[in-house]
């Protein structure tokens, strides 16, 4: 076990679990609005664009110069609940 | 103790690490806890839009023979890299964990579906999972 100040990554920890829950409570109006489609959404919590695929995705942000994780944060909207990995 | 929780939209357990692979500042990424998995794997969305990884560096094209392998799961076969990568998990007392792990990075085809933490990592820990109250706790062994 290694122990060390953490707490900038807390903090970051933080929001990005803040972030996913809020993808997590608007998960079922977002499922019927972008099935199997990767949202983005901005610091505000505003979808700005969707993508079937991750490719266009990469790109269109990129074209745009912004950072995942940074600017934005995006997630794959599916009923996960029927997927087997 | 380190506390995960069940997601709603996957219906299974999750537990958030801080992830460190080579050339990359550490992020947090949710990791499934997958007691079918032998070993983690970060699939093609976390490994982009978490780790900021290069779309290029997802193909398999591009990979070396020798850090190539082949998996087969109920889904079929995948092709994934083996990559070091150290996990930081923080205790509910404010304590870090730092476990360092071989890897696999999913190949493009992966993304869509969430990282996967494994045995290779679950073997640390001893988990407490109690789906009907909504609890994940990865607890000392």
């Amino acid at each position: 076990m290694v122990t060390r100040d953490m707490s900038e990554d807390l903090r970051e920890r933080e929001e990005a679990m803040a972030t996913w829950q809020w993808w997590e409570e608007h998960h079922e109006e977002l499922l019927a609005q972008y099935p199997e489609q990767f949202v983005v959404i901005n610091k505000a919590r505003e979808v700005i664009a969707s993508f079937h695929c991750l490719s266009d995705l990469s790109d269109a942000m990129e074209a745009k110069g912004l950072v995942f994780g940074k600017d934005i944060d995006t997630e794959f909207i599916t009923d996960g609940r029927r997927w087997r990995l | 103790m380190i506390s995960g929780y069940f997601s709603a939209r996957w219906g299974c357990p999750f537990v958030w690490a801080r992830l460190t692979v080579p050339g990359r500042p550490p992020q947090p990424v949710p990791f499934l806890i997958d007691t079918g998995s032998a070993t983690s794997i970060v699939h093609a969305n976390d490994a982009r839009t978490r780790l900021n990884l290069a779309m290029s560096g997802l193909d398999p094209a591009a990979w070396p023979p020798e850090e190539t392998v082949r998996r087969r799961g109920v889904a079929g076969v995948a092709l994934s890299r083996l990559m070091d990568a150290a996990f930081d998990f923080v205790h509910e007392d404010g304590a870090t964990e730092t476990i360092a792990k071989t890897i696999e990075l999913g190949a493009l085809g992966s993304e869509g579906l969430p990282s996967l933490l494994g045995w290779d990592v679950l073997r640390h820990f001893r988990l407490d999972l109690n789906a009907s109250r909504g609890s994940v706790s990865l607890l000392a062994p």
